[in-house]
């Protein structure tokens, strides 16, 4: 794979993850809308209550887009719709990023933004379909906000995997293999820049890439003089 | 066949290699198996390397081809490699006992390679 084609991959999966990021944000503005919805529903003692039979199983108390609420200018079903609206626009954002972050060859963070994204789109599934049944339901909406952070934090990773090497961490390789025996060269440099690749995250690389410097001073005796420290 | 220094760092990645001596392992996975920092476990693979205790080679392209990244290079003990890694690594055992007992520090657990 070409370096620039590697680019291209990293800025398409670099906007996917924005994406996602907005979107999550969206979601979570909206289910926090659902929250307070429901403390405020709760603390008014004027609004009708439905009868709570005991069947043992999880009754709203308040039946969300009672005309009284919609009175007041509440809207919970609306806010669960948008929070299952923008989890889902995440979970695709996140999908596709994982996408270009995979055709960059940064498998293993792609994977876990797949992983997130399929989670996402799980949640926000379960919350349209609590909006089409008429149900109250706060707590998916959390977790479907939840989920499209989650997702938008993994195509993120995925987007910073996906980065071609910067321009400090290919010289400082370069030189670390400067100081090798020069029929070694070639192939530490292959090696290194290969391990570097695995690393998804900066901090790591740039450890990695200090070790390296370290690995060299030692290996360009080791190698020139194979009996020095045998 | 030489021996190579046997540091503790030496120690603990033979003590990892002959967990499975068979198994190809690229630098990186070695590293942190190992618990040790790639500055350390990248002299101690050529040193092991010089001595004949270790073969390396380059995965074959249909592996890293088909799965799009770039290609790793494998390390392996030798069969004698192998061998003598074990015996040295009991003998450095015995040492380390040795010298535990000498100074009266406990010796830790029964396994790894300060054991």
């Amino acid at each position: 794979m070409t370096q620039a084609t590697q680019a291209v991959d990293f800025i398409a999966a670099d906007r996917f993850a924005m994406i996602a990021a907005s979107s999550a944000q969206a979601a979570t503005v909206a289910a926090k809308g659902v929250q307070r919805t429901f403390h405020a529903r709760n603390l008014t003692g004027d609004l009708p209550r439905l009868p709570k039979p005991r069947t043992g199983r999880y009754v709203p108390l308040i039946a969300a887009d009672d005309a009284a609420y919609q009175d007041r200018g509440w809207s919970a079903s609306s806010s669960i719709a948008s929070t299952a609206r923008y989890t889902a626009a995440a979970a695709d954002a996140a999908r596709y990023a994982a996408a270009e972050a995979e055709a960059a060859g940064a498998m293993r963070a792609a994977r876990g933004a797949y992983y997130a994204a399929q989670l996402a789109a799980s949640w926000a599934g379960t919350a349209q379909r609590a909006v089409d049944r008429g149900n109250h339901a706060p707590f998916t909406a959390l977790m479907a906000a939840q989920a499209a952070r989650n997702a938008a934090q993994a195509a993120r990773k995925a987007a910073n995997a996906a980065a071609p090497f910067g321009v400090c961490a290919t010289r400082t390789v370069n030189l670390a293999v400067a100081m090798l025996p020069p029929a070694t060269r070639d192939r530490y440099r292959e090696e290194w820049k290969s391990d570097l690749s695995y690393l998804e995250d900066r901090m790591r690389r740039a450890r990695q890439v200090c070790n390296m410097l370290a690995a060299a001073a030692r290996l360009a005796i080791i190698l020139r003089y194979p009996s020095a420290r045998s | 066949m030489p021996n190579p220094r046997m540091t503790l760092q030496t120690q603990l990645v033979l003590d990892e290699l002959l967990k499975d001596p068979g198994k190809p392992r690229y630098g990186l996975e070695l590293c942190e198996d190992c618990g040790l920092p790639s500055g350390t476990v990248y002299p101690i693979l050529a040193r092991l390397e010089q001595v004949g205790w270790m073969e390396s080679y380059w995965e074959s392209p249909e592996a890293h081809v088909l799965d799009r990244r770039p290609r790793r290079r494998y390390y392996r003990l030798t069969r004698d490699g192998a061998e003598y890694a074990g015996q040295a690594l009991r003998q450095a055992r015995l040492r380390n006992r040795a010298a535990a007992r000498r100074w009266g520090v406990p010796v830790p657990g029964s396994s790894g390679a300060f054991s």
